[in-house]
């Protein structure tokens, strides 16, 4: 029984690591300049952490965490209308890159990324286009492909990495962990 | 299905998408000059607030637009439009630069702007604002 509330809360305090790190590395993508001047280029860093979770976590989970981040990045940000971009991109993504890895059964990470990082750039500009009430934010559209491909491919190598580098599932979730309480317990007993 | 089947699958939608891509952006930058005069637009929550016919102009003007959010300010000149100063939170909109394509609108997300050009064919004399 404690053995179990521990390894939840294991699992919570993992979740919210997750959380911070992809809340920094939104933060740090932030700071460095857009190189090309169409609204809504960026790296997609934060993208790593959702891409690991899917893979390691459960969706729910990796959804917990996406949403964790959207809501504290447009409170440090400031900025409403940025969350609901962020929303529409960050969970269209999600969607996709959760489908495509039971397709795949989490094979070709890199190709999942990069699916991800399209339909993120797309839900983006479709909350554009119903914001703006304007066809022509549809004129970004190749830039946003073109630069979500390569973003994409990049965050998703990335992750493959961190993938095959990382610790078992088990241990990053917290199920290996040792409960030293109910060790001692066991130990007295006997 | 086979892993093979399942690549293709994947790649060849992703291959059309980015082929698409690079096409428009060629074609929208190589395309034959089009006949006709050019238009500043100002677009104000999809509606057009203001139109400035740009052979006309001697020399470059300013303008101010302001909405609920807070302001933007649009340079035309003859040949290009910019927006060089915003207090919105991204400057996504001044990081635009000048532009000079059809094909590019200058875009302020927070402050629901969009600044473009416009090709007009007809020429119906008119060198005023719209709207």
């Amino acid at each position: 029984m404690r053995s179990n509330s521990r390894m939840i809360l294991s699992k919570v305090a993992a979740l919210g690591l997750f959380a911070a790190v992809a809340l920094v590395l939104y933060i740090v993508e932030s700071l460095i300049p857009s190189f090309i001047p169409i609204p809504g280029i960026k790296l997609g860093l934060a993208n790593i952490v959702t891409l690991f979770l899917l893979i390691r976590f459960k969706p729910w989970e990796a959804g917990i965490v996406l949403l964790v981040r959207l809501v504290l990045a447009a409170a440090i940000a400031g900025q409403m209308i940025s969350f609901l971009y962020s929303l529409a991109g960050g969970l269209l993504c999600l969607l996709s890159m959760y489908l495509l890895l039971i397709f795949t059964k989490k094979k070709w990470i890199p190709l999942v990324s990069i699916t991800g990082a399209l339909f993120h750039n797309f839900g983006q500009l479709c909350v554009a286009r119903l914001l703006l009430a304007s066809e022509y934010v549809w004129t970004y559209l190749p830039y946003l492909m073109l630069s979500g491909a390569v973003t994409g491919l990049l965050t998703g190598l990335i992750c493959l990495f961190l993938h095959k580098k990382m610790p078992s599932p088990e241990t990053i979730r917290g199920e290996g962990m040792q409960d030293p309480e109910a060790d001692n317990e066991d130990a007295e007993k006997k | 299905m086979s892993d093979r089947k399942k690549l293709f699958i994947m790649l060849i939608p992703i291959a059309l998408i980015l082929i698409a891509s690079v096409l428009w952006i060629i074609l929208s930058h190589n395309g034959s000059p089009k006949s006709g005069y050019r238009v500043a637009c100002i677009y104000q929550n999809g509606a057009l607030t203001e139109e400035i016919r740009m052979d006309s102009l001697d020399q470059a003007i300013e303008k101010t637009i302001i909405c609920d959010q807070g302001f933007n300010r649009v340079r035309i000149d003859k040949t290009s439009v910019s927006v060089f100063e915003s207090d919105c939170p991204g400057k996504d909109c001044t990081a635009m630069g000048t532009v000079e394509s059809e094909y590019r609108p200058i875009s302020c997300l927070p402050h629901r702007l969009v600044v473009v050009i416009e090709l007009r064919d007809s020429d119906p004399g008119l060198d005023g604002v719209a709207g």
